[in-house]
């Protein structure tokens, strides 16, 4: 399984990216939308782990792309707004709860996450 | 019976704390979030080290002491400014330096220009520019008028708020907000001000012209 982490807060996705890599999955990351676009054309992903709201182009814009480009990848969502609105929009597009992770995230959670979507 | 207009009215002060709040509270968040991280990270790398019977490196440790220092300094600016913004509300008037509050102004409003791809830059034509009036409806007042203009402008524009005292008075201050869109786009102008700011116009005596055409609005304080 190879993730592609998301996310404009570097030293979050950085970190999270190398805890999952001591986990033995492989993980990228990037801070960007336009960069994670980038990243996913040159190499195949699995699951794609987007925060929700990221200036410039935000985590469901990120997502639609994603999926309009790539159709067999997944998708988890992490967020540390706490709206209604931001979780209704968040759950719209993911599909389901499961895969909406409100931050701080654990990493426990967030690996059962993707091992389910994997399958 | 309370009308809609009354209500909105009502609320306008409160929805206002309520959008400072959010924003605070969703960079509180990614601060202890990065905390977190970066504390499991250290974790992570001991129980390897623990593993592997060698010893943590001390350059891995400080990189993570360091990090979570930068978050508790940044989250400590974070609770000062809404600190700020929480005391605006202790006085109905009192003495308001305009180049503060400005600044005040673009540090709560940072996530929401962040989420446009925006900047702000606040200049100060004038030092110690001193008004007599309530901090809290300006900063409501302005908050108001950042939105409607980032909604106007676009994804990626500039703005620059500049504070300038009043020649023509011997007391006041005068806040002009520009923006400049990064591409060329149809002049429709910032849907503001709206009925609770043109209340507040006259409740407390300020002035508002706006341009959208030139793209600038101007606020006279007396």
């Amino acid at each position: 399984m190879r993730i592609l982490l998301v996310d404009d807060e570097e030293e979050l996705v950085s970190a999270l990216a190398e805890r999952l890599q001591l986990r033995g999955l492989a993980a990228d990351w990037t801070t960007s939308g336009e960069q994670a676009l980038e990243l996913a054309r040159n190499q195949a992903y699995d699951v794609a782990v987007i925060d929700l709201k990221m200036p410039g182009m935000g985590g469901i814009e990120l997502k639609k792309k994603l999926a309009a480009a790539f159709p067999a990848l997944r998708f988890i969502f992490m967020s540390g707004h706490g709206s209604l609105s931001t979780f209704t929009s968040g759950i719209g597009e993911i599909g389901s709860e499961d895969y909406f992770l409100l931050k701080p995230v654990d990493i426990s959670l967030l690996i059962d996450r993707l091992r389910e979507l994997a399958k | 019976m309370m009308t809609d207009k009354q209500a909105d009215g009502d609320l306008a002060g409160p929805r206002f704390c309520g959008e400072v709040s959010a924003a605070v509270s969703h960079e509180i968040k990614n601060v202890l979030a990065i905390i977190k991280e970066t504390a499991g990270l250290l974790d992570d790398r001991a129980g390897r080290a623990q593993a592997e019977a060698l010893p943590l490196a001390p350059d891995q440790v400080r990189e993570a002491t360091r990090a979570m220092d930068r978050q508790v300094r940044r989250a400590d600016a974070i609770v000062r400014r809404l600190n700020r913004f929480a005391h605006s509300v202790d006085r109905e008037s009192e003495a308001v330096e305009l180049g503060e509050s400005c600044r005040l102004l673009a540090e709560l409003a940072d996530r929401m220009l962040a989420g446009r791809g925006a900047t702000l830059e606040v200049m100060t034509e004038a030092r110690g520019v001193t008004v007599q009036t309530s901090h809290f409806r300006l900063l409501q007042f302005l908050w108001r008028g950042l939105s409607a203009v980032l909604a106007a402008a676009g994804n990626g524009a500039r703005l620059q708020l500049t504070v300038a005292a009043r020649p023509e008075k011997k007391s006041g201050g005068r806040l002009e907000l520009r923006w400049q869109p990064t591409a060329p786009t149809p002049v429709v102008g910032p849907e503001f001000p709206g009925p609770v700011e043109l209340e507040l116009l006259a409740q407390l005596a300020w002035q508002f012209e706006l341009n959208p055409d030139e793209q600038y609005f101007v606020l006279l304080l007396p």
